[in-house]
């Protein structure tokens, strides 16, 4: 068997799991976030090649690509004109902060088409995986300064979005 | 700045929860991040909701790893996309030699050619089969073994690793076969469902289990290519009836190319 398939699979009886948890929390859909942990996986299939050993470990890159995948799933809902993300599920039965997931899929309901790609994946590095920022500045090849900046315009974006729009409308 | 967005607040890294959790950390990390999350009433439900999640999603890992396997296998034997101005190098040649190739193949079609040996039955596609019953308010999933009773409703959720055929149908205690879908008898309509992309793909409607009790096995079939849904349905009855409900045994036995997967239930009169 190829030696990349064999790489995949290793990695995915490894971090399939924890990758659905995340998936599962952004997207709000079970069903929904089993596909994002497949896509997750063929996406880093394709891009093995590009993993570079100086990335701190596979599973902060696999959450990168997650994110990648699951932001694509909810610019398509919205594309759609599909339900709002936080009417959705709570990000599990029994969730420690079932009101705390569903409203960042609010806010990332509300913000996607309002922000560029790179700001969504920030925010969800930032918020949902509490990465640090001089780390997102790293991944990113941006300033520490530049990520700082992004998340306090954000910050004033998302509020204006939520109080004109409520939390949950 | 005070925080309008309401986002702020997670005490411990979702990321550090999932690294410990996959075990990525070094014994003297973990070690710490353990005794901080022991102090903190939210990472440790964060905790236990990680690792709920990953057991969820473990329970079903054979077929998930079935299905990405497939893809990437698919993904490997595709001819790579090639832009139509780099195609142009191998049609240039081709038709600079066309003369030269028509009075060979001439020669080639005079002598006869050997047919190509069939292959065994290559089985192809994956195929991920869901089940959800609503039973009044309540919806649970639906594994083998699990007790239904009448009035049910089921709804499907197949995933697949291509485009391709898909036949639904039950057999139930007594022999009896009843096409889910496509809903039609399949000797009046052979044609099974298409479905023209691998994913997941949520049959419309459900479907609202009959009063006959015991055990009932639900078929899924998918296959690549075409098929007779009426064969099918009949020759996989005949191997449910006596021989192992084996995926690969019962696509082959059935002729298909493609994939067949049972879940048996049992079904049973309404509780007190």
């Amino acid at each position: 068997m190829d030696d990349r398939i064999r790489t995949i699979e290793q990695l995915h009886g490894r971090y399939a799991g924890v990758l659905y948890d995340k998936c599962v929390r952004l997207l709000g859909d079970r069903t929904e976030a089993e596909d994002a942990v497949q896509e997750t996986f063929i996406n880093a299939f394709r891009a093995l090649a590009d993993f570079e050993e100086r990335e701190r470990g596979h599973l902060p890159w696999l959450y990168r690509i997650a994110t990648n995948v699951c932001l694509k799933i909810i610019r398509t809902r919205k594309r759609k004109g599909a339900k709002q993300l936080g009417d959705l599920e709570p990000a599990a039965p029994g969730s420690s902060d079932p009101a705390e997931a569903a409203h960042f899929r609010t806010v990332l309901d509300r913000l996607a088409g309002q922000v560029d790609e790179r700001t969504m994946e920030i925010v969800v590095a930032h918020y949902l995986d509490g990465i640090e920022q001089g780390e997102i500045a790293r991944h990113y090849g941006i300033s520490r300064r530049a990520v700082v900046k992004r998340l306090t315009s954000l910050r004033a974006k998302v509020g204006h979005l939520l109080e004109n729009g409520g939390k949950h409308a | 700045m005070p925080d309008p967005t309401g986002l702020e607040g997670a005490k411990t890294p979702r990321l550090k929860l999932a690294q410990l959790v996959s075990g990525d950390l070094a014994p003297d990390e973990a070690r710490a991040l353990e005794a901080e999350i022991e102090n903190d009433e939210g990472s440790r439900q964060q905790l236990a909701e990680i690792r709920k999640n990953v057991e969820e999603y473990e329970a079903d890992a054979d077929r998930h790893m079935a299905l990405l396997r497939a893809r990437m296998v698919a993904e490997q034997s595709a001819p790579a996309a090639v832009p139509w101005w780099r195609r142009l190098r191998y049609y240039l040649p081709a038709m600079a030699t066309a003369a030269a190739a028509a009075v060979v193949a001439l020669l080639i079609f005079t002598r006869g050619f050997e047919e190509p040996t069939e292959p065994d039955v290559a089985f192809k596609g994956a195929l991920a089969v869901k089940v959800v019953a609503k039973r009044g308010p309540e919806q649970f999933m639906v594994a083998s073994g699990q007790q239904l009773r009448e009035g049910d409703a089921l709804r499907f959720v197949v995933t697949t690793d291509g485009a391709g055929y898909i036949s639904v149908f039950s057999v139930d205690s007594r022999g009896k076969v009843s096409p889910f879908y496509p809903e039609a008898d399949p000797r009046g309509s052979p044609a099974p469902l298409r479905v023209d992309r691998a994913g997941r793909h949520v049959l419309e409607g459900s479907v609202i289990l009959d009063d006959a009790l015991g055990p009932e096995h639900l078929v899924v079939v998918f296959s690549p290519e075409r098929f007779e849904r009426a064969a099918v349905h009949e020759r996989i009855r005949r191997q449910l009836e006596s021989g192992p409900r084996v995926s690969r045994l019962l696509a082959q036995v059935a002729g298909v190319k493609g994939r067949v997967e049972v879940i048996t239930v049992e079904k049973v009169a309404e509780g007190p």
